[in-house]
Formats: structure tokens, C-alpha cells, sequence
């Protein structure tokens, strides 16, 4: 394994930029999530590092290698692909053998090679089906063996996990972080999914229209979104848009005054103030002192399971506001739409943010 | 870029100029198999406007009177009134034959209903040649038998065509019955449509591209046919195809060259007003 | 709704076929009719007379040259449409099958232009100095093979494009990142993936070979012959219709035969490649 350095990548399709400025070091063993809306350009930015697709511009560097203008097949990267690409003519171990061959390696080793990877992803025993034997999952986990017996240097992902039913993608999730602990895998991973970038993710990249929002651990993105962008795409967030008017406070365009935390930096440009659902509560008495207090209605209620959303219509704003389904209560009616009470916030759970 | 890593940077560069080049010969390489399959269009629609009736290149001059000179020539101007007519015959006929046929095979499920499709799409496995003969000593056996003479006429050639364009309207209605939304068909019933209205209102419209694409395809197949026809000809009733080889086989002057140019235009021209209806590149 | 267009392909393709079966085996009186007897002469006459052994064999080498040269021809322009993501598409796919529709008799009078003693080569040639004697191209052989390959190949094309168009693109990507170069890539998995649009093409076209009659008869000329011209002579000039009618037998016979050994050899080679 080895680092992947990437230093003003730019894609331009005639007048179109799909992607700009793209400067990235992934550490070597780290795995890295490209997170964003289709159409970002996170996949166009995995594809030039795979070598699928040339840069207008910038520098790729894997290892000590620059491997710009290299093609794909001298590159040495270990790709699973969104429909697993698996060779339909080849059974099980031809296809994971496929890499072993090209660098022509002897019978013996391939041999012994392959039934190790197989045997990593649970697939021993499998070894002379044809891919379309399979299930998803296991095409999915042939595509991972094939990828990873080559020992490449950089592992790349593009959302391998969008073609399985929710209940095998969780366990899969859990798969694909194990093996890229035990092995020391630098990864790069490809999703638009944030639940799977947040779990799965040392560091994530949040893109939007080809350039980067912001970069950081799962927790730091979440709780410390740099723009309105990021806020929204990760997780939810309620904003409201206005201006700085005191330190520490914030005054919406609707005329209320929330108060937020000043410790926390002013962005530059224009700025809204986001609140995440779950630090709002609903209840029937105000709150004193520091916390941010408004008056609200319930407008509607939908059931969520785990818990419980309410639409609030509070300081002139729609807001919404997470109850958790602790002890089943809430499904009982215990909030109503047309129901009045407040809602409270910690200056602290209000976040600054670009537009 | 920037040279840094002093070992593998020039070659991969070399590799990625290499790359370009490949792709760039790979488009010069179709582009001259276009050319090949083209190359007789081009050369006959010039040759028809040399100045010169004698082929010989460069020309002498240019001009467009060989196209006048077509009208003159009797044989060209009946050809092209035979195979007018026998490819209207055709399209007609072979399209509700067609269009019936493949209404039935794709609504409804029944024992033999493979062997029924290969059935109706043996005229396009048949060589025509072996058809054509078949055709004619079969015309000529019911000729000897009740008097009734097929060779060499209208109704004996529109028969030849009708065949070989049923497995053209069955495929082309049947793939746009295929792709249209069935549950269009049965909203119609629910709303309390009757069979019959469901499938004038609702199915023949929805089908309608599918079946005027048909109509043109069978006209173009008609039209340019020349193997199955070849006995089916007599003298005074050919088609236009089979006159253009006749007057080949002697020689090659503007006159032909203007002919086979009108024989392109025409089906040039049908084959661009059925690509308004169907895409052609999704049925061929 | 089906029975209008069975009985008609019945009466008249099945039914007139199974007559001309039956005429393959009356036997022939020069100058008069023929015997309604069941005789097997017509195809002894065939396996006798060695003009005739030489019309097939003729008919099967140029046959199979023009199915491989169209095929290599075809691959790269298939693979070009099948791959291309050029709003054109649509335009470039018709633009295969326009010569196709316009017919053989259209586009064999293209290549007597350019092959002409004062055609199109020849004339380009003798400006360039290159040769000082018109070069004898028409009614050659190759001036047939060369028509006949234009005729089918887009035939060829069309048939491999639609088995082009669904691999998986991603399939040849996979290939390059386990490190295979793009030659590897296309010998060991694009090859083997459109195999059978491989086999479906060369049988298609290898039947339309074996079956051209206006290609060879204007670029042949007179004294190349082809098993369809024969046929044609049999039965219009020679009134020897049963005869013809054998040949049309042998003739189909043959093709299916070959076509048939030709896709089981292609299959196993297939296989083992895989």
C-alpha cells in the first residue's frame, strides 16, 4: 500500500468543468470517502486516479510514483466497480486470477493466491462458479477478491454497495472496513449514500459541482459544516438565513434574535444559521437563561420509527425537530398537530455557515 | 506536470502520448470503412453527371441532362413504374398481414407459437435465389394446371414481395407493441372500454409509429429487391433493380449512373421519413 | 389473426420450395418435359461433372474470404458504434445501413466506375505514373470479392454492434485495472464476450456470400462463375429445371453444412478460450 496524492486535478469536457482544483493526500492505510449529490464529479475524480480518464490538469501520485499520464494498466490499482464488472466468461477463480496473469505470475502462486483471497471474502468453495451462480452479495465480494489479490497500491471503490438490498449492505459495509483494517488499505470510496460515508470513513470529501466543500472526520463535518452545502447534505439541518448582528448573535430575516456560539469563527460572505433537528426539544415550558427559546406550533407530525419528526412552525421560520421513540409514547399521540409549546436550543447547537 | 520523479515520468508520458495516437488511428481506421462502404455511391452519383457518355476519368465537362435522357429510355421509366407499383402492393399488403400477425403473437399465448414466429421469418433465411426459383416453377405449375399465369406479372411479383416483407412488419410491429406500456391498455378497460375500443383507441395508436415504419421498411425492401425477382420478369414487366443490371451487363454510361442515383434518392428518402417514425438503428 | 400471413408464407415460400424438392428428382428431357419419376441423377450429375464441383468450390473460397475480410473490417466499426457516445449515434448507425438498402445492382455499378479500364484506379494510377497500362481489375476475382465484401459488411456490422452494445462497458475497465494492456484486453475479454455476435455475423454473411448473383455476375463478367448464376442459367437459359432445381438443393445443403461446422468449430474455440 502506499499514499495518494492529488494536487490540482482538473477535468474539463469542453466547456464544462467537471472537476476543479482537486487537491487531496490520503495517508497511506487511510480510507477515504468522496461523498456528494450525482453529478458532483466524485466519480470522475476515482476514474482519473484509476487512469480511465485523463486530467486536463493537476498531478496524481501514488507512492513515489507519478502516475499522470500512465495508463490504467500500469498503474496498479485495485478498482471494484458499481455493477462488480465481473468477466461474465470466467468462472469465480479466472476472474480473480485475471490480475494474477497479467503480471504473470507462476501456476503455483496463483493458485495459492487466489484461494487466499477467496477465503478472505468467504467465497472458498466457490471457486468454479460462473459469476451469473452467484448472488449479488457474493459477485460483490469475487469483484472485492479480484481487486485486492493483486496487492495494489491504492484501493478504489465507486459506490460498491448500491446494487445490494439494505439489510446485506449494512453487513457489507461492515465487511469492506475490516479488510481494509486488517490489510492496511488506502481506499478511496466513492458514495453518495452519507450514512455509508459517515460509518465506513476515516476522512470524507463532500463535492459539489467538481470542487471540493469540505474535508474531515465524520464527526467534524457533522457537528462543524463549513457551508449550507455541506449542513444540508449531511444529515439535516434547519436554517435560517439572516445576518450577524452582536457577538453571538444572529438576526433572521424574519426579525428574531438567536443567539449562537462566537467561539466557534465567522465565515466570510453571506451566512445562515443552522440547527441540527435532534439538538431542538418541544415541550411545554419555556427555557430560561442562555438557550435560544421561540414560541412554535406543531404544523404536522410523521412517524419515523425510531423516532418521532415534528414540523414546528417557530420564529417565523418551518423547522423541524427530532423526538426520539424512547419508550413508545410518542406513538401513543402524545403530540398533536396544532399544539403549542416552545422550542430550545443551546447557543452551542447553532452553527455559522456559508451560504 | 512537473518532472519529479525522473524514472517513470518520461515513459508515461510516452505511454499517454502513445494512447492518443492509438485513438486517433483507431477513428482514421473507421472512418476509412466508411469510406469503403461508401466509396460505389459516391462514384456513381459522379460519374452521372460527366459530360462525356463514354466513362473515362477525368471527365470532359459536367452536366445533368443524363438525368433528362432517363425519360427517354423505356425500359427505366416502366422499371421504375413496376417496382412503384409492386412495392405499394407490398407495403399494403404485407403490412396488415404483418401488423395482424404480430398483434396475435405478442397478446396472446398459445402451443407453437415459436415455431409460427420461425415460420414467419423464414423469407429472410431462404437465399432469394432459391425462392425466386421455387416462386417461378411453382407460378408455372399452376399455370399449367388452371390456366392462370403469375410469371412475369404483377400479381405474381407483389406475391414474391408480400413474402419477404412479413418478417419485417412482424418484427417492427411486434417490437413497438413490445415497447409500448400495456398498462395504458388496461387503464382503457378499467375505465370501461370494450375490447374492441381498448384496441382502436388505445393499442393501434400506440403501435402507429411501429406500423408506418413497417410500411416504409417493406417499401424499401420491395423496391430495392433484385434476387427473388429475377425469374418473376418478363420482358416489358421489370423492375426497375433488375433493368438497371440488364443495361449493366452491356455497359456503364451517365444514363445508368443517373438511374441508379434515382434508385439511392428514392430510398434515401424512405428510408430518412421512416427514421421520423421509429429510430431505424434500434430494429436493424 | 396469425393464419393470413402463415398460409402466405406457406403457399408462397413452403409450398413452392417443396415443389422445386420434388423437381430436383424428375428427370430432365432436352428440348421437351421432364419425367415425373424419382430419380437421383440430377445430384449424381452434380458429383460427376467437375465445372460444376468447380462453380461450388469457387463459390465457397470466395465465400469465406469475404466473410473474413468483412469481419475484420466490420469489428472496428461496430465497435466504434457500440462504444460511442456521440449525439450523432443514431446518424452513424443509418449511415451502415443506408448502402445496405440501397442494394447490390446500385453498388456494383459503383465498382465497375472505379474499376473500369478508364475508371477511377486506373486513371489515378496512371496520373501518379505508378503504371503506364490500364491494369486489368474488372472481371477479376478480386473485383468480385472486393463487391461482395462491400455488399455484406454492413450486415456484419449491425450483427456485431448489437452484441457490442451489451457488454458492459465496465467489463474492459476491470480488465485494464488488473493490468492488462489494451490488446490483452480485447484477446481475453472483449473477443471472447462478442463471440456470438462473431458466430451470428459470419453465419449471416457467409450465407449472403454464398448466395450473390449481381456482384458476380457484372464484376465477374462472363466467365466468373458463381453457384446463384449457375442456378439462374439452369433454370432460364438451359431449361434444365430439374437440375437447377438440384442445384438450389446442393446449394443450400452446402451452405448450412458449412455454416453449421463453421459455428461449432467457433464455439469450441470460444470455449477453450475462455
Amino acid at each position: 500500500m502506499a499514499k495518494v496524492q492529488l494536487h490540482k486535478l482538473m477535468k474539463r469536457y469542453g466547456d464544462f468543468v467537471a472537476v476543479d482544483d482537486f487537491s487531496l493526500d490520503v495517508a497511506d492505510g487511510e480510507f477515504v470517502a468522496l461523498l456528494g449529490p450525482s453529478g458532483c464529479g466524485k466519480t470522475t475524480t476515482l476514474r482519473m486516479i484509476a487512469g480511465f480518464v485523463e486530467a486536463t490538469a493537476g498531478e496524481i501520485r501514488i507512492g513515489e510514483r507519478d502516475v499522470t499520464g500512465c495508463p490504467p494498466h500500469r498503474r496498479n490499482t485495485g478498482m471494484v466497480f458499481q455493477g462488480y464488472a465481473l468477466f461474465p466468461h470466467m468462472t469465480v477463480f479466472e476472474n480473480v486470477a485475471f490480475g494474477l496473469r497479467m503480471r504473470r505470475l507462476g501456476a503455483a502462486e496463483i493458485r495459492e493466491r487466489v484461494a487466499r483471497a477467496l477465503k478472505l471474502v468467504r467465497l472458498d468453495g466457490h471457486a468454479e462458479r460462473m459469476p451469473r451462480q452467484l448472488s449479488g452479495g457474493q459477485q460483490q465480494r469475487v469483484a472485492l477478491a479480484r481487486a485486492l489479490v493483486v496487492q495494489p497500491d491504492a484501493f478504489l471503490l465507486d459506490e460498491p454497495l448500491s446494487n445490494l438490498d439494505a439489510k446485506l449492505r449494512q453487513e457489507v459495509r461492515l465487511e469492506i472496513r475490516q479488510l481494509q483494517r486488517t490489510l492496511g488499505l488506502t481506499t478511496i470510496f466513492v458514495t453518495h449514500d452519507q450514512e455509508e460515508a459517515l460509518t465506513m470513513a476515516d476522512r470524507l470529501v463532500v463535492m459539489d459541482r467538481g470542487a471540493i466543500q469540505q474535508v474531515g472526520s465524520p464527526a467534524e463535518l457533522y457537528d462543524w459544516p463549513v457551508n449550507r452545502f455541506v449542513a444540508d447534505f449531511i444529515g439535516h439541518s434547519n436554517f435560517f438565513d439572516g445576518s450577524v448582528c452582536g457577538p453571538g448573535q444572529f438576526k433572521t430575516d424574519t426579525g428574531a434574535i438567536v443567539k449562537f456560539d462566537p467561539e466557534a469563527g465567522t465565515p466570510q460572505g453571506g451566512v445562515a444559521l443552522a440547527v441540527r433537528p435532534e439538538r431542538i426539544t418541544f415541550g411545554n415550558t419555556p427555557a430560561d437563561g442562555p438557550m435560544n427559546c421561540f414560541e412554535a406550533e406543531i404544523e404536522a407530525v410523521t412517524f419515523a420509527g425510531p423516532r418521532l419528526d415534528l414540523i414546528l412552525r417557530c420564529a417565523g421560520s418551518r423547522i423541524v425537530a427530532y423526538v426520539h421513540n424512547h419508550d413508545g409514547s410518542v406513538a401513543a399521540g402524545k403530540y398533536r398537530a396544532g399544539e403549542r409549546g416552545f422550542a430550545t436550543w443551546l447557543p452551542s447547537s447553532a452553527r455559522l455557515v456559508d451560504q | 506536470m512537473t518532472a519529479t520523479d525522473g524514472r517513470c515520468l518520461p515513459g508515461s508520458v510516452r505511454v499517454a502520448r502513445r494512447f492518443h495516437l492509438g485513438r486517433t488511428a483507431f477513428h482514421v481506421v473507421v472512418a476509412t470503412i466508411y469510406g469503403f462502404l461508401f466509396l460505389p455511391l459516391i462514384f456513381i452519383a459522379f460519374i452521372s453527371v460527366f459530360s462525356n457518355r463514354i466513362i473515362s476519368f477525368p471527365a470532359d465537362g459536367y452536366t445533368l441532362g443524363w438525368y433528362l435522357n432517363i425519360f427517354s429510355q423505356v425500359q427505366f421509366v416502366n422499371g421504375f413504374v413496376m417496382s412503384f407499383q409492386v412495392a405499394l402492393l407490398a407495403m399494403v399488403c404485407g403490412c396488415i398481414l404483418g401488423t395482424l400477425a404480430a398483434i396475435a403473437l405478442t397478446k396472446f399465448d398459445f402451443r407453437g407459437k415459436t415455431f409460427l414466429n420461425t415460420l414467419l421469418m423464414s423469407p429472410l433465411i431462404v437465399p432469394g435465389i432459391v425462392a425466386g426459383t421455387a416462386l417461378y416453377v411453382f407460378y408455372v405449375q399452376i399455370t399449367e394446371l388452371f390456366g392462370l399465369r403469375l410469371a412475369a406479372s404483377l400479381p405474381g411479383l407483389a406475391f414474391a414481395h408480400i413474402t419477404i416483407t412479413i418478417p419485417w412488419t412482424v418484427r417492427l410491429v411486434a417490437t413497438s407493441m413490445g415497447g409500448a406500456d400495456r398498462s395504458v391498455e388496461e387503464a382503457a378497460m378499467n375505465l370501461g372500454a370494450n375490447a374492441w375500443t381498448t384496441f382502436t383507441k388505445v393499442t393501434l395508436p400506440l403501435i402507429r409509429p411501429g406500423i408506418v415504419a413497417a410500411a416504409l421498411f417493406s417499401f424499401i425492401v420491395s423496391f430495392g429487391n433484385l434476387e427473388m425477382s429475377l425469374f418473376l420478369v418478363g420482358p416489358g414487366k421489370t423492375t426497375l433493380p433488375i433493368a438497371i443490371l440488364q443495361y449493366l451487363s452491356f455497359n456503364l454510361d451517365p444514363t445508368i449512373a443517373a438511374v441508379s442515383v434515382v434508385e439511392i434518392v428514392v430510398i434515401g428518402v424512405a428510408m430518412l421519413v421512416t427514421n421520423r417514425f421509429v429510430r431505424i438503428s434500434s430494429f436493424v | 389473426m396469425l393464419a393470413p400471413a402463415t398460409l402466405f408464407v406457406l403457399a408462397f415460400l413452403l409450398l413452392p420450395m417443396l415443389v422445386v424438392l420434388r423437381y430436383s428428382v424428375n428427370r430432365y428431357v432436352p428440348g421437351g418435359l421432364m419425367l415425373q419419376v424419382f430419380t437421383l441423377e440430377n445430384y449424381a450429375h452434380f458429383f460427376r461433372d467437375h465445372y460444376f464441383q468447380k462453380v461450388l468450390l469457387t463459390t465457397v473460397w470466395v465465400s469465406v474470404v469475404c466473410t473474413f475480410v468483412s469481419l475484420v473490417l466490420a469489428f472496428p466499426l461496430a465497435y466504434f458504434l457500440a462504444r460511442t457516445r456521440s449525439a450523432a449515434k443514431s446518424m452513424l448507425v443509418m449511415l451502415v445501413v443506408f448502402p445496405l438498402l440501397v442494394g447490390n445492382v446500385v453498388r456494383a455499378a459503383g465498382w465497375m466506375a472505379l474499376f473500369g479500364t478508364k475508371g477511377v484506379v486506373n486513371s489515378v494510377l496512371e496520373a501518379l505514373h505508378i503504371i503506364t497500362v490500364p491494369l486489368n481489375i474488372m472481371y477479376t476475382t478480386g473485383a468480385v470479392i472486393v463487391g461482395i465484401i462491400s455488399i455484406v459488411t454492413p450486415f456484419m456490422v449491425l450483427t456485431l454492434q448489437s452484441v457490442l452494445e451489451g457488454i458492459n462497458f465496465s467489463v474492459e475497465e476491470a480488465a485494464l485495472n488488473l493490468g492488462a494492456a489494451p490488446l490483452r484486453v480485447f484477446t481475453k475479454v472483449t473477443l471472447p464476450l462478442a463471440m456470438p455476435g462473431v458466430i451470428a455475423g459470419t453465419s449471416l454473411v457467409f450465407i449472403l456470400c454464398m448466395n450473390a448473383y449481381a456482384t458476380p455476375v457484372l464484376l465477374g463478367g462472363p466467365s466468373f462463375q458463381m453457384m446463384a448464376q449457375t442456378i439462374y442459367d439452369q433454370i432460364s437459359n438451359t431449361q434444365n429445371w430439374p437440375f437447377g432445381a438440384a442445384l438450389a438443393f446442393v446449394l443450400m445443403f452446402v451452405t448450412v453444412a458449412l455454416t453449421v461446422i463453421a459455428q461449432v468449430f467457433l464455439h469450441r474455440s470460444y470455449k477453450s478460450a475462455g
